[in-house]
């Protein structure tokens, strides 16, 4: 293949994928570098099979304007023709809509998620609930068991002169054994509450404590 | 061998050529196919993106008998180019260097 024809064939190519100011100046070099073969006495053919076929270069420079070639410097100077911006806008949207779609995907997990978290969240409320609704009661119960016991006594003591000796030793018995109970049920009220607020320490402060610092 | 990797190292070259002095196409061509065998007309689509992107700017001059020749001069910017580009090819190719020694060895040890 001669210079002309090389250059012909490679015009041909590279119409319509670039401006005609570029083809004109790519096709200057290419015949810069036929005539500085030349010169070293080589003939055409040689030049040219060296060069590589034409439509491997036209392929190359194609590329280079796509910006292909080079991902990270896909935005050259280079002017989009309309082809190209096309092209550009289908892959932007097609682009968007597998980002939406993404988008939605991550959207229905969050939701999963979320809805995990209510439903963890709502049993460990029951929980805590129940729990204090027990320390409650039972705080409740040792103060039944204080007033009752105490009252008991201070009626006993107060009508030892109005009834039978073994009455009074019932009531102050029974007081006593009152007073018992609620020391007894003091105790569970205050380990209950202790072991719950540990937990709730561990459960809630401790673990926000170790998600700050991580 | 992987034409985008060939690509790239082409690149690095014809930066590296430039960076020496101002070069012409011919020059420039001649100077890489001294060494491997390309298809030296890829050459040009390189240097043509290079001097887009403002590595390198363009001159002619005029020559005695035939066209005048594009000469090819680097820019700052394409000097640092060529500076991130040469850093990272040694830190690559000492480390493909280091992995191709070390499995060398553990092939002879396993035989």
């Amino acid at each position: 293949m001669n210079k002309e024809t090389y250059l012909k064939q490679l015009e041909a190519l590279l119409k319509g994928h670039l401006s005609g100011a570029e083809v004109a100046d790519i096709l200057r070099d290419y015949n810069e570098f036929f005539e500085d073969g030349r010169k070293q006495g080589k003939p055409d053919e040689e030049i040219a099979a060296k060069l590589g076929s034409p439509e491997l270069i036209a392929e190359q420079f194609t590329e280079e304007a796509d910006g292909q070639g080079h991902p990270d410097n896909a935005a050259g100077p280079a002017t989009p023709r309309p082809a190209e911006a096309f092209e550009k806008t289908a892959s932007l949207l097609g682009r968007g809509l597998h980002s939406a779609g993404s988008g939605l995907q991550r959207f229905g997990r969050w939701l999963w998620k979320l809805a995990g978290r209510v439903v963890h969240a709502a049993g460990r409320a029951a929980l805590w609930i129940v729990f204090l609704f027990a320390l409650g009661f039972s705080a409740f119960a040792a103060i039944l068991f204080v007033v009752f016991g105490l009252l008991l006594l201070v009626v006993s003591a107060a009508t030892l002169s109005l009834t039978s000796p073994a009455v009074s030793l019932c009531g102050v018995f029974g007081g006593l054994f009152a007073l018992c109970l609620s020391a007894l049920t003091g105790i569970l009220v205050f380990r209950m509450a202790r072991r719950g607020w540990r937990t709730a320490e561990r459960a809630y402060f401790i673990k926000e404590e170790a998600s700050t610092h991580a | 061998m992987n034409t985008q990797f060939r690509k790239g190292a082409i690149e690095m070259c014809v930066l590296a050529l430039i960076a020496a002095k101002d070069r012409y196409g011919y020059e420039i061509v001649q100077s890489i196919a001294a060494y491997t065998d390309i298809n030296e007309g890829t050459v040009y689509p390189i240097l043509r993106r290079l001097t887009m992107e403002e590595h390198f700017v363009t001159y002619l001059k005029e020559s005695t008998i035939g066209p005048a020749r594009k000469y090819y001069h680097i820019t700052e910017k394409g000097r640092a180019y060529l500076a991130a580009l040469k850093q990272d090819w040694k830190e690559f190719s000492l480390m493909v260097d280091e992995i191709i020694a070390v499995s060398e060895q553990e092939g002879k040890k396993n035989e």
